[in-house]
């Protein structure tokens, strides 16, 4: 259901205001205004105490337009008449100031018109849910990690409902709802043989474009202690040695490789150039679309907005253009790109895959990551046994850590949560301080084998960040778990001490 | 409404703390030589903390009517009532113990406006003509913004902070997109900086380009540009705070408590910060909507005083809330927004032509956590590295993916250069930061990278 607090405020009126202003300036080609209104609540807990809870409602609006090919962008928070007909003229006085600066004229592949409302589903909005029982029960899950013995134990948990309300000169008129949360319980015990710091070890639950259903039924209660006993056992197990392994790298590890080596890689804005001087390029130039070896011909990466419980899943994007799903990379080969509007037509494509996000109403939609994901064997549903049997000498990889690649999406590094031996085809206990780097046609080229529907995972960050002034958005990417042979992988403790 | 309205109604509803703020901004990006996008925003905030017995409720959102500001302070009272008591409850300081009214920015401006761009425009416009003529691709970014906040308590204290920057990032690259160099400059308006003087400087390292040298992953003497350093000095104080410390978690943490009176780095590094710097004015008092290790909501109004991090490469002060310094016997040090790595008076020209073999780092990129025990970070070079012989820039290096600690560099630092005012690529101007080159020796490459 919408949230009436959002439905209540004046957006026929707002939009309406809008949509004058533009049609009386002069020159105006195409504009469109978004009014968001989000909630966001963050609670924080350490052991026994509540460190913060805190509750914010960012609303306003967003005008864009086009004059005489230049773009112009104002927003305001000052949600009236004339708040919104000031910020089209700011719009325009921007779009006018700047355009003996532009050379390359905007231009917007076409959208056929939408007047729809789009709900994302969840069973509990976390909103409607009293924070003391939150608080409780997040207290409950660091009281059981100390239980088991844990010297600390923290959980955070950043919680959003977004609603977003987008008109255009085209006839266009959208109303959106999703909400989304990300809980992180952490616990710590002192490295007595290594460091003699803390080390700490992060549960499985990840974001999810779900409500408070999620968090309730993770297991949090069970995995708390859990947690504690693979720290304890990561804690005493041998550190790596350094050299190529066959990798099994789980869900919870392989979507951020997905994410930083792929997802950006095929952004269309960054192959443009439009990132050069901040996030950055990609090596997967247009000119090679149809023929880039990305990796092996076991590597299917598709692009959507649709995939139930996304992060980035939404009936529409910013641009109004409805959610799809695509091909980015078939057998192994660079097929497709993330569009938005204006990147579609310089293409010369017939419709954006909309990939259009701005992450508040202050900012300008960017061309963001939909749902990224690696699709599972179509053939069979490998089990992580499978896996597991066509390995020697190798490690399986279980949650994110530390990541890092560089502005053309080639050489990266990333470590994980935890890290199992696996001998003969079987798990033989933990190993501690592994990174594995590569180079990303390298990896994929290493990828012999990928698990099945059922083992299959969507997971993500809330986090994302692109852009100047910059923005985060929030984006999933599922996978199964996968085999890559002969993966270099560093000490990364003796990395420092090199 | 104005913020100090905002303060009154939020005060007046029974609020313990209130702030209202406004923000402006203008900003244009550029590509292959065009403006691509650009925006003007404008905002009001409204924060209201509540108290009850020690339970705290915070309530934030942007400004809607008086009638919006009475119903957050509705809410944060409701959060405050289901909270458990706040682990960092303390009295609220009265006006005798918070920060004088003398904090503020000399001459800031109330808001950034369109015409605020219109200084940087004919230049902007010419270096990009210049560009197209040269066969130079240029993509860049320029952004001005204003802000100003208004503090209140319910104990009488009433302070105003504002801040104003602005920055001016490019990035030329040679028309096959083979080579490329990187600048970036922050100055508290656009009329302070000058695109055509960057430009220039940018064309001369671009020229240094021409001539390529590969060389392999290993341990090198470098100089790190400024903005280098700041994004190595930056993570290092990101970390630096007495609970960390005291708890064992981060790389402030000795045998027996912090290591705060340890010689940590070389005798060559100090760091300070100071609010009230004339180049980098920050509000010199405590703003807080939500308790951490950095800072804590009762603690809203206290004075930022000028301090000294670092003196002659020992530590000296770590970040400090009132609570946790009163609880384990430390001193009370707030968090400062601005950040100072001393220098000398040597020039990077100078500390170039006194190289016998270096490389020259002009920029890092996507630095991330490795080991916190040891604050081992990993990231990249990016858009200019140089080898340096017999006093010369000889040609520029591939890429490399670094493995190093900010300790480990600030120990091997042998030399400290001029500081200036430095646009820190990782953080962006969301801190003003002062920072010097300096020669590093034994810098850990541990791979190279084929990005350019």
């Amino acid at each position: 259901m919408l949230d009436p607090e959002f439905t209540g405020l004046p957006l026929d009126q707002l939009c309406s205001a809008a949509l004058e202003a533009m049609a009386s300036a002069k020159g105006i080609g195409y504009g469109d205004i978004r009014i968001h209104r989000d909630r966001i609540q963050g609670i924080h807990v350490r052991e026994h105490d509540l460190i913060s809870l805190s509750e914010s409602e960012p609303r306003g609006f967003g005008v864009r337009l086009v004059v005489d090919g230049s773009w112009g962008f104002a927003a305001s928070s000052d949600m009236t008449v004339a708040g919104v007909t000031r910020a089209v003229a700011a719009a325009a006085e921007m779009a006018r100031l700047l355009r003996p600066l532009v050379e390359e004229r905007v231009e917007l592949a076409p959208e056929p018109v939408h007047q729809e409302t789009w709900i994302g589903e969840v069973e509990i909005n976390p909103f409607q849910v009293a924070s003391e029982r939150k608080v409780d029960f997040m207290l409950d899950a660091t009281a059981r990690c100390l239980e088991a013995g844990a010297k600390f134990a923290e959980f955070s948990c950043l919680q959003v409902q977004e609603n977003r309300y987008f008109v255009s000169t085209e006839g266009s008129r959208i109303t959106q709802q999703r909400v989304r949360l990300h809980p992180v319980l952490q616990a710590g015990l002192v490295d007595e043989r290594g460091s003699g710091l803390v080390e700490t070890m992060r549960s499985t639950a990840r974001p999810v474009g779900r409500g408070w259903e999620y968090v309730e039924s993770h297991g949090f209660p069970a995995e708390a202690e859990e947690m504690v006993g693979w720290l304890r056992e990561k804690l005493a197990s041998p550190s790596i040695s350094p050299g190529a392994y066959d990798l099994v790298i789980d869900p919870s590890n392989l979507w951020l490789t997905i994410h930083e080596s792929v997802a950006h890689g095929t952004e269309l804005d960054r192959a443009l150039g439009y990132e050069a001087n901040y996030a950055g390029t990609t090596f997967a130039t247009p000119d090679q679309v149809g023929s880039l070896k990305y990796g092996s011909p076991r590597m299917h990466i598709t692009g959507d907005r649709l995939e139930p419980h996304g992060l980035a899943t939404v009936g529409f994007d910013d641009e109004g253009v409805a959610a799809q799903r695509w091909d980015i990379i078939n057998d192994g080969i660079l097929v497709g790109y993330q569009l938005n509007r204006q990147m579609a037509h310089k293409f010369h494509l017939p419709r954006s895959n909309g990939c259009a996000f701005a992450d508040s109403w202050s900012h300008l939609p960017l061309q963001r990551m939909p749902n990224v994901s690696l699709q599972p064997d179509p053939d069979h549903d490998t089990t992580l046994g499978e896996l597991f049997s066509g390995v020697e000498e190798g490690i399986y990889i279980l949650g994110d850590k530390s990541w890092s690649i560089d502005m053309q999406r080639y050489n990266f590094q990333f470590t994980g949560q935890r890290f199992y031996r696996i001998h003969k085809g079987q798990l033989a206990g933990q190993l501690r301080d592994v990174a594995y780097q590569s180079r990303t046609p390298d990896f994929w080229g290493r990828l012999e084998a990928v698990g099945g529907r059922s083992a299959w995972q969507l997971h993500g960050a809330f986090n994302c960040g692109k852009g100047e002034p910059g923005q985060v958005a929030p984006v999933s990417h599922g996978c199964a778990p996968a085999l890559f042979r002969q993966v270099n992988v560093l000490n990364a403790r003796h990395e420092g001490q090199e | 409404m104005t913020p100090e309205k905002i303060v009154e109604l939020g005060l007046a509803e029974g609020m313990a703390v209130a702030v209202g703020g406004k923000a402006t901004s203008v900003n244009f990006r550029l590509a292959n030589n065009s403006v691509t996008t650009n925006g003007r925003e404008e905002s009001s905030s409204v924060g209201m903390v509540a108290l009850e017995q020690g339970r705290v409720g915070v309530q934030a959102g942007d400004l809607i009517d008086s009638s919006y500001v009475a119903e957050l302070a509705r809410q944060a009272r409701v959060r405050a009532q289901q909270s458990p008591e706040a682990p960092d409850a303390m009295p609220l300081l009265t006006p005798g113990e918070a920060a004088s009214r003398d904090g503020d920015a000399p001459g800031a401006a109330a808001e950034a406006l369109p015409a605020d761009l219109e200084p940087i425009l004919d230049s902007v416009g010419g270096i990009l003509e210049q560009a197209r003529s040269a066969g130079i691709r240029c993509f860049g970014y320029a952004q001005a913004t204003a802000s100003q906040e208004q503090l209140g308590t319910s104990t009488g204290v009433s302070l105003e902070g504002r801040r104003q920057n602005a920055s001016l990032t490019l990035t030329l690259k040679t028309s096959d997109l083979r080579r490329s160099v990187w600048g970036g400059a922050t100055a508290r308006r656009l009329a302070d900086l000058d695109p055509t003087a960057m430009y220039r400087g940018l064309s001369q390292r671009l020229a240094w380009t021409e001539k390529s040298v590969a060389l392999p992953a290993g341990h090198y003497q470098v100089l790190l540009a400024p903005s280098a350093t700041s994004d190595m000095v930056v993570r290092l104080m990101w970390e630096m705070h007495a609970r960390g410390a005291d708890e064992g978690r981060t790389v402030f943490a000795g045998k027996s408590g912090s290591r705060v009176g340890e010689a940590m780095y070389s005798s060559a590094v100090n760091l300070e910060s100071d609010p009230l710097d004339p180049q980098m004015v920050v509000p010199n008092f405590v703003r807080c909507l939500g308790s951490s290790e950095y800072a804590s909501v009762f603690d809203n109004g206290l004075a930022v005083p000028a301090t000294v991090w670092v003196e002659g490469g020992v530590q000296q002060e770590l970040i400090c809330p009132r609570r946790w310094a009163q609880d384990h016997g430390h001193p009370v040090r707030p968090d400062v927004d601005n950040l100072t790595m001393r220098g000398t008076d040597t020039s990077l020209d100078q500390m170039i032509a006194s190289s016998e073999r270096a490389l020259l780092v002009t920029s890092l990129w996507y630095i991330r956590d490795v080991d916190r025990a040891t604050l081992l970070l990993t990231g990249l070079t990016r858009d200019g590295v140089f080898l340096i012989e017999h006093g010369e820039v000889v040609g520029a290096v591939n890429n490399f993916r670094f493995n190093e600690s900010p300790v480990g560099v600030l120990q091997r630092t042998v030399e400290v250069g001029k500081s200036e005012l430095a646009f820190s690529r990782e953080v962006g101007d969301e801190l003003f930061i002062k920072a010097p080159p300096i020669r590093v020796e034994n810098f850990f490459m541990s791979s190279v990278s084929d990005a350019i």
